[in-house]
């Protein structure tokens, strides 16, 4: 008898129960217990047959659960850049996959790797913070126990100690704390709502059971709103029952205090934010003091970016002095606070260092300079941007002055104002920069954005101070005529080249929008050569022609790049190329000199923007991370070839 | 004498399959074995690997040839980078659009040929499948039924009642 009779007959007598009065009631539980048994069985029997289980070893099947979970951090994440790689992922998925059938609940509950990674909390205040755009958490208590313990756990608590998760989260750390390698912990969901543990008096005030467990694996911490203090006070809080904590990678936001425990240990990375929410500007500022007593004993570090730093009143000569030898990454902000801290700081000349200034803030900008000027490095290559009209950032927009030393390290300083600051405003801090090492000393200069012809103006003499100027690149810009590019002209009124404007300058770069500024150049190649101060190399970048039937043809292209290097070759010393790509070419593309930590990726993020021609206020925009749209920021928009009027047919044809 | 750059496979029902060495490589046994063997016009069987199937690895393989990061050459950021960085392409999810079958065969195959890159776009594939369905629904979609015992389903409802408390 085969199975398939078997259960016919079965069935059959089944549906004769009631007939069998012999029966009695226990006897049918029981043959209902077997028959719910030959169901399982059964089901089990077809679930074997199901081509992904009949055909895909168990393995492979695991290797399909590991990738449910999503990364809980996009690789675009403030976070993720500046502290990362974070190895959280998002396991809430994994549990309908336990739930699908047996062998699958199974199989998942032995891979212990991919419950590694603990998203918990409550979900109520995530999705009223964040717009619901979280998953739901996984709460510690939910990880299966036989799934912990066999591999580190990171973990991303959403105010794990407040009401109703407090007691599981504390039972759960007690006995797993020493597993976790990874933590990020948010102790308000919003801090307006729940400041629960005010720092205030924070000497008596207890910390959360969620960083008082024994933290002996743990490498990466990221804590947000760890209290609020109201005064600049230098505040030290040991975390984690005081262990030693040996952190690679530490990030405190809306926290004004860092963590006694982990001075000392091989720190690499450093980050302190905070909210600009904050009511009280003055408000979860941290002392320099405590800072740079924390940073005198990283000496691993590598990356720190430092936001909040308060302006202290006191002798800075009495403070420590930091050596930073091993830092390639650093940024600064704000103001004075910045500065005062950088006076402490010993870089290597092989740092990058971003740093903030405001246009309406001359007091703070002249601090900066000084302390710019003391680090005592040689800028080689600069680049300056100024962008216009952008909101948030002053009438007069955003501007970046970036400059690259010998030993491929650099300073890049954003400027721009709470406050609408002016065209004046703006170019005469731009000025004031630029007078200042390690600006001044560079040969090699990109001007960009929409404001260019006010960095080329005669009257505002911004980059007049680049005196050792020899090799200059202008993009975006549509005129080289005296009234836009008045500093370009010599000083018709004397024949000494030492008087001219930017006396070493030899080398021009421009990127040509139109055949039509032709009319433009060419006077100022004459003036130059009658004024016995050529050019003795030119270089123009010629706007790519659109490969579609409304342009100018191919033929007309290579003509125009003939004619203008032939207009132009008369009036230059020596060397002319004209091509379509050179504001893209290596070498003569800002974004190609510059050190790959400012154009990667995979290393540019809000706290580090990418250092890149004519980009404007990174944070948050959608350039961040991108070097998108390089014909626009060399051409400028909106400039087109009408067919037929190329240079060939056009004014030189 | 044949070409040498170019070699045969031999699935299991016996279809031969001539293709570059270059795209045969991205599988770590085959390249093992072109390396063993030397210069040869011997056929390579694929014993465990169907005409259908193999056509479909080697069609992966062909439109991947480029791709920078073979098999060749350290995985510096070990095998959970290399999960997380897996990218499914527009191509590579039309590639997988066949029957169930075939789609689980070809993983398979890709495993027993040791072609990381086509195994973990195939996991991905499935994962993708999985991610934000409901345990019924991944039962429906892969033919599975519930062979927990009622007792042990309303330990898991209880066990899971947390979830449904947003």
């Amino acid at each position: 008898m085969n199975l398939y009779e078997h259960a016919e007959l079965f069935a059959q007598k089944a549906e004769r129960a009631d007939q069998e009065r012999d029966v009695g009631v226990e006897e049918l539980h029981k043959i209902l217990s077997l028959l719910e048994a030959s169901e399982r069985s059964i089901r089990t029997a077809i679930n074997a047959r199901a081509a992904i289980h009949r055909i895909l070893p168990p393995e492979l099947i695991v290797a399909i659960f590991a990738f449910v979970p999503t990364p809980a951090y996009r690789s675009t994440d403030s976070l993720q850049g500046a502290c990362g790689p974070y190895l959280l992922s998002d396991t809430a998925e994994l549990l309908a996959v336990t739930l699908v059938c047996k062998l699958w609940r199974s199989l998942a509950l032995d891979m212990s790797t991919i419950w590694s990674s603990i998203s918990c909390g409550d979900p109520v205040n995530r999705s009223s913070a964040f717009g619901g755009s979280y998953r739901l958490p996984i709460h510690f208590s939910r990880i299966p126990a036989s799934c912990i313990g066999a591999v580190p756990l990171y973990v991303h608590a959403e105010a794990p100690d407040i009401w109703p998760h407090a007691s599981r989260t504390s039972a759960f750390l007690s006995n797993h704390g020493h597993l976790i390698e990874e933590l990020h912990i948010r102790l308000h969901a919003n801090a307006r709502q729940f400041n629960t543990f005010q720092l205030a008096g924070a000497d008596e005030e207890p910390l959360p059971p969620s960083l008082t467990f024994s933290a002996t694996s743990l490498r990466r911490l990221a804590i947000h709103g760890l209290g609020r203090s109201d005064e600049r006070r230098d505040v030290t809080r040991a975390l984690f029952g005081g262990i030693t904590l040996n952190l690679s990678s530490l990030m405190m936001w809306n926290t004004p205090f860092l963590p006694s425990n982990a001075m000392g240990s091989s720190l690499t990375r450093l980050l302190l934010s905070r909210s600009d929410s904050h009511d009280n500007q003055d408000q979860g500022l941290i002392p320099i003091r405590s800072l740079l007593r924390f940073l005198a004993v990283s000496r691993y570090l590598e990356q720190a970016y430092l936001q909040g730093i308060a302006v202290c009143e006191e002798d800075l000569q009495t403070f420590p002095t930091a050596y930073l030898p091993r830092v390639r990454k650093m940024a600064i902000a704000v103001g004075l606070g910045a500065a005062q801290l950088l006076s402490r700081l010993r870089l290597s000349e092989a740092c990058l260092l971003e740093l903030d200034g405001d246009v309406r803030s001359p007091e703070d900008n002249r601090a900066l300079r000084s302390v710019i000027a003391g680090l005592g490095w040689g800028g080689t290559k600069a680049h300056v941007v100024w962008e216009g009209g952008w909101n948030g950032s002053g009438s007069a927009g955003f501007s970046s002055l970036q400059v690259i030393n010998r030993s491929a390290g650099g300073l890049r300083i954003d400027l721009s104002s709470r406050r609408a600051g002016t065209n004046h405003e703006v170019a005469q801090a731009i000025r004031l920069f630029l007078s200042t090492s390690p600006f001044v000393t560079a040969e090699e200069v990109w001007l960009s954005g929409t404001k260019v012809a006010e960095l080329l103006s005669d009257s505002a003499r911004i980059i007049s101070p680049l005196s050792a100027l020899k090799t200059l690149h202008i993009l975006n810009l549509k005129s080289l005529d005296i009234q836009h590019a008045g500093i370009l002209w010599p000083d018709m009124t004397s024949q000494e080249i030492g008087l001219d404007n930017l006396p070493n300058l030899t080398c021009l770069h421009y990127c040509l929008p139109h055949d039509q500024y032709l009319f433009d150049l060419v006077p100022l190649l004459s003036a130059r050569a009658r004024a016995n101060h050529p050019l003795t190399s030119l270089f123009i970048s010629v706007r790519p022609v659109p490969r579609d039937s409304s342009s100018m043809t191919m033929a007309e292209h290579d003509n125009a790049a003939s004619v203008i290097r032939g207009v132009t070759q008369i009036l230059v010393g020596g060397e002319v190329e004209v091509g379509e790509a050179l504001y893209d070419r290596p070498g003569f593309a800002w974004w190609s000199v510059v050190p790959r930590e400012c154009t990667a990726a995979d290393e540019v993020h809000a706290h580090w923007p990418v250092w890149a021609e004519g980009i404007a206020n990174t944070f948050g925009s959608e350039h961040r991370g991108t070097l998108s749209g390089r014909l626009d920021v060399a051409f400028g928009r909106g400039e087109t070839y009408p067919r037929g009027r190329g240079v060939g047919g056009g004014p030189f044809g | 004498m044949g070409d040498s750059n170019r070699l045969t496979l031999v699935a299991s029902d016996g279809g031969k399959f001539v293709v570059d060495k270059e795209v045969v490589q991205m599988s770590v046994l085959l390249k093992n074995m072109i390396e063993d063997l030397g210069e040869t016009d011997e056929s390579i069987p694929i014993p465990n690997v169907t005409s259908p199937v193999l056509t479909k690895v080697i069609e992966f393989c062909e439109n991947h040839r480029t791709d920078a990061a073979r098999t060749d050459g350290p995985n510096v950021d070990g095998d959970d980078a290399r999960m997380r960085t897996a990218v499914v392409s527009d191509w590579d999810r039309q590639f997988f659009d066949v029957d169930q079958d075939l789609m689980f065969e070809i993983i398979v195959a890709a495993n027993y040929l040791d072609i990381k890159s086509l195994v973990d776009v195939g996991c991905k594939v499935v994962a993708d499948m999985i991610k934000g369905k409901s345990p019924q629904e991944i039962r429906d979609l892969f033919d599975i039924v519930n062979d927990f015992s009622p007792e042990e389903e309303a330990a898991l409802r209880k066990e899971n009642e947390w979830a449904n408390d947003r």
